[in-house]
């Protein structure tokens, strides 16, 4: 906690208010403000990545802390002998070498903070001021902006954990929006264009300037054939030093930033149209004292100014902070993470900065989505999204209304008619295309049953479905039926000795696998000649209810491989807990944790999807039959969501069906 | 450090100069204002550069309002030893009422709500005014969406029909 009183810190450090008391002066208008500022300079040359950290001032005003250019030689060091409390609330942004410090979020650490800016670095893509507000160049042609350029941070290039950084209030990520300079009532605005190449167009950021001395150097004069912009060699520029300190009288001399003259990233800022003999003085707590000093003259021409602009901002805000199409990019993430996708998409043909926004928002585009058969109109589906748990409805082509849809897949699912005929397609019921698949002769599938495949794999041209055939006296099949692009006709595998009904069943890396019962072995086979190629041993029960418990057993591909996950049940108290095997070298492997994979689970098998959003790292979605006492008619399910982390169960809504996952893609 | 008995009032002062006496108790409501108001306790004079006098208003309201109603639901729990759930029900039920009332505003005004709630970290407030936008957006066309944004469409006409085959799916109810 600051002392304002006595001999804090800051004001040991504060170099530029050397003689000057820390305490805040009351100001002419009696108001009490920015209590704090600091302003550090360091001595030694910073080694390392951290270069922008030797580039910055920090200016602490009240809580609110700006960064500019240190001089050369600042060292973390340095820096940190600040008060912990204001590194600790500010964050950084970096334009090009010129860095601004606002709040940064509890818990952030000098470390963190050089780390995200060495990251900003790297990825920072270019910006610029425009020279001069009147004249901006035309948007293509970038390398015409001659004398300035600034590099802002885009936020899309940014890893994910330093973007989290960024969640508190700041307005970084859209350059279009207000910087939280300090400011005040009286305070002069003025308005700085910046041009943004990756959106080819200009905006205009209002910079308010209040307490703030803002000072172009007039000693350096722009380099206008340095235009090359583009990769990242700033033109030679100078650069305000935004500095305020109360506690000092706002005289003409007033500034007090040490601006180094020849600074190979000096930031040019024109404030007024391009006179490069200006100095601009703002002081609106001091209105007599707010100059416009060319050539030191011209006071009263001053104080108009700030009047003016004073009275000018309503409309002028009204642009620039009610345009939704120009929202802060991270307020636009915030709404379309409650939008479901169907509303995602439509944002996403709304402009261009939504359409980017929805793009990035949505990771969920690789998130399957359950469907079933609506209820209402049997030519229709029904499709849920498990994150969103909003349902919408789609319809399906005439030629499909009678047609049952099983999956899970990416984007195409599989099509069939439960009857006689057997005509199969891939259906992908998001774009309503649909590939004709080879006729199912009747003597090649089991007959006299009700036709009802599942789909294993439909990538690389390959589509396997499975069709499990019970007959009365226990005697029960399993048939592979595998089909690739130009066959005329499937290559049945049967199974005929199953032990049980049902058992997991996949078909993973041109193998056919199966585990008849929970715990017994695995069979591989051949899909071509149906031999049996390697039996994997079973896995070992790890608890003496083990073997007792209600068990069932899916088969998952994933990036890991193939997954077996057992789920074993409590059905009163609606408890489960998953437990997940890796095939690895012929064996199953327990697993604990599927890292940033989300599983989406139905009937055996299901589908692994990664970087479904870090709410869905690790975890299992999967649908459930409940008891059949249920007073509704027809089969009823549920969709559960198991967290690996934590082993708990949250069960998010009742199904009419089990539905079946698939992602909205239309990949094939 | 001596503290002055207004120590509970604090003056917040939006971008055109208005000035708003609230109690430090609603004041830290907002994550941004309590947390200047732990480092510098003498702190009372708070300028918002970022929030214009209406929407601040607007913001203090909404910090009054769920203030009240939780000091309301704590005044009760401590009277009947233990809080009762319908009352607490019914409390949070009028709340909600009055949230909603509440957002019954012009998409400007929710616009800087969003972004004042944002800068001043009320994240009540910011959760209410993302939900309410997202609302706005549910079930409507593109052309609906810009119509109630009041937003400029920059896409040329074969960005959109890219952007539309892309998902023709969502689209079904617009056309």
């Amino acid at each position: 906690m600051p002392d304002l009183s006595g001999n804090s810190p800051d004001t040991d450090l504060n170099q530029f208010s050397e003689g000057s008391s820390s305490a805040p002066l009351p100001l002419s208008n009696g108001r009490q403000e920015y209590h704090n500022m600091a302003a550090i300079r360091g001595s030694e040359t910073l080694g390392g990545p951290q270069v922008e950290i030797s580039q910055c001032y920090v200016l602490r005003f009240g809580s609110f802390t700006v960064c500019l250019h240190p001089p050369a030689g600042s060292t973390l060091d340095s820096l940190s002998s600040l008060v912990p409390m204001e590194i600790s609330q500010c964050y950084m942004l970096r334009f090009g070498s010129f860095t601004f410090c606002l709040h940064p979020p509890e818990g952030s650490t000098l470390d963190s903070l050089s780390s995200l800016i060495s990251g900003l670095q790297q990825h920072a893509p270019i910006y610029s001021f425009g020279p001069n507000p009147g004249r901006w160049p035309e948007a293509q042609n970038a390398s015409s902006v001659s004398n300035s350029g600034v590099l802002i941070p885009d936020q899309n290039p940014i890893s994910a954990p330093q973007r989290a950084m960024f969640s508190g209030p700041t307005y970084i990520s859209n350059p279009g929006v207000q910087l939280p300079v300090p400011s005040s009532v009286s305070s002069p605005r003025f308005n700085l264009p910046i041009f943004n190449p990756s959106f080819g167009q200009y905006s205009v950021w209002q910079l308010h300037t209040l307490n703030s001395t803002l000072i172009p150097n007039p000693s350096v004069a722009p380099n206008s054939n340095q235009t090359d912009i583009v990769n990242s060699s700033l033109p030679p520029l100078t650069y305000p030093s935004l500095l305020h300190n109360p506690s000092m009288p706002p005289t003409p001399n007033a500034y007090y930033g040490s601006v180094p003259q020849h600074h190979p990233d000096n930031l040019n800022l024109n404030l007024n149209g391009g006179s490069r003999d200006e100095t601009v003085v703002l002081n609106p707590c001091r209105p007599s004292q707010v100059g416009n000093f060319q050539a030191q003259n011209s006071d009263a021409n001053s104080n108009q100014t700030s009047e003016g602009s004073a009275t000018a901002p309503p409309t002028q805000r009204g642009l620039a902070m009610s345009d939704w199409g120009l929202l802060l990019t991270d307020m636009i993430d915030e709404i379309f993470k409650k939008l479901a996708e169907g509303d995602l998409a439509n944002c996403r043909a709304v402009c261009r900065a939504w359409n980017r926004a929805a793009h990035r928002t949505n990771s969920r585009h690789s998130i399957p989505l359950l469907i079933e058969r609506s209820i209402q109109n049997s030519s229709c589906l029904e499709i849920l999204s498990p994150i969103t748990l909003e349902r919408s409805i789609i319809s399906l082509e005439k030629k499909f209304a009678d047609s049952w849809l099983a999956g899970p897949a990416y984007g195409y699912l599989i099509s069939y008619e439960r009857r006689t005929t057997q005509r199969l397609h891939l259906y992908n019921a998001f774009t309503k295309q649909a590939i004709p698949l080879p006729f199912m002769r009747s003597d090649n599938r089991a007959s006299s049953l009700v036709f009802q495949p599942s789909l294993l794999y439909n990538k690389d041209t390959t589509v396997v479905i499975s069709f499990l055939g019970v007959k009365t006296r226990g005697d029960n099949s399993l048939t592979f039926y595998k089909c690739q692009a130009g066959d005329d006709d499937w290559k049945a595998v049967r199974i005929d000795d199953l032990a049980v009904s049902g058992g997991a069943h996949a078909y993973f890396e041109a193998s056919y696998y199966i585990i008849e019962s929970t715990w017994g072995p695995t069979r591989v086979i051949d899909p071509d000649s149906g031999e049996v190629i390697c039996v994997i041993p079973p896995i070992e029960t790890e608890t003496s209810t083990d073997q007792t418990a209600e068990q069932h057993v899916y088969l998952v591909e994933s990036p890991m491989g193939l997954l077996r996950v057992s789920r074993q049940s409590d059905d009163e108290l609606e408890s489960f807990t998953f437990r997940i095997h890796c095939l690895n070298n012929a064996k199953w492997e327990r697993v604990y944790c599927i890292e940033n994979c989300t599983l989406f689970l139905e009937k055996d098998h299901g589908l692994c999807v990664e970087n479904a959003g870090t709410d869905n790292f690790n975890t299992i979605f999967f649908t459930r039959s409940i008891a059949a006492n249920e007073i509704f008619i027809g089969s009823r399910a549920k969709l559960y969501k198991y967290s690996m982390r934590d082993c708990s169960t949250l069960s998010l809504v009742t199904l009419r069906t089990k539905g079946t996952w698939v992602v909205p893609c239309q990949r094939f | 450090m001596a503290r002055s008995s207004t120590e509970n009032m604090i003056t917040l002062m939006s971008s055109d100069g208005e000035e708003f006496m609230v109690t430090e108790k609603v004041a830290r409501e907002c994550t941004t204002i309590r947390n200047m108001l732990e480092d510098d306790c003498v702190i009372t004079n708070i300028p918002l550069p970022n929030v214009t006098s209406d929407i601040l208003s607007m913001v203090i309201e909404y910090c009054m309002e769920h203030v009240a109603a939780a000091e309301k639901a704590a005044a009760e729990t401590a009277e009947k030893g233990s809080s009762s759930a319908p009352a607490a029900a019914k409390a949070n039920k009028d709340l909600e009422e009055w949230d909603k009332a509440f957002m019954n505003v012009d998409v400007y005004t929710l616009c800087d709500l969003i972004l004042a709630a944002n800068y001043l970290n009320v994240s009540g407030l910011l959760d209410l005014t993302i939900q309410t936008a997202a609302n706005l957006i549910k079930g409507k066309s593109p052309e609906q969406i810009r119509k109630t944004f009041h937003i400029q469409n920059d896409l040329s006409l074969e960005e959109e029909e890219k952007i539309r085959s892309q998902t023709p799916w969502a689209f079904e109810k617009s056309e």
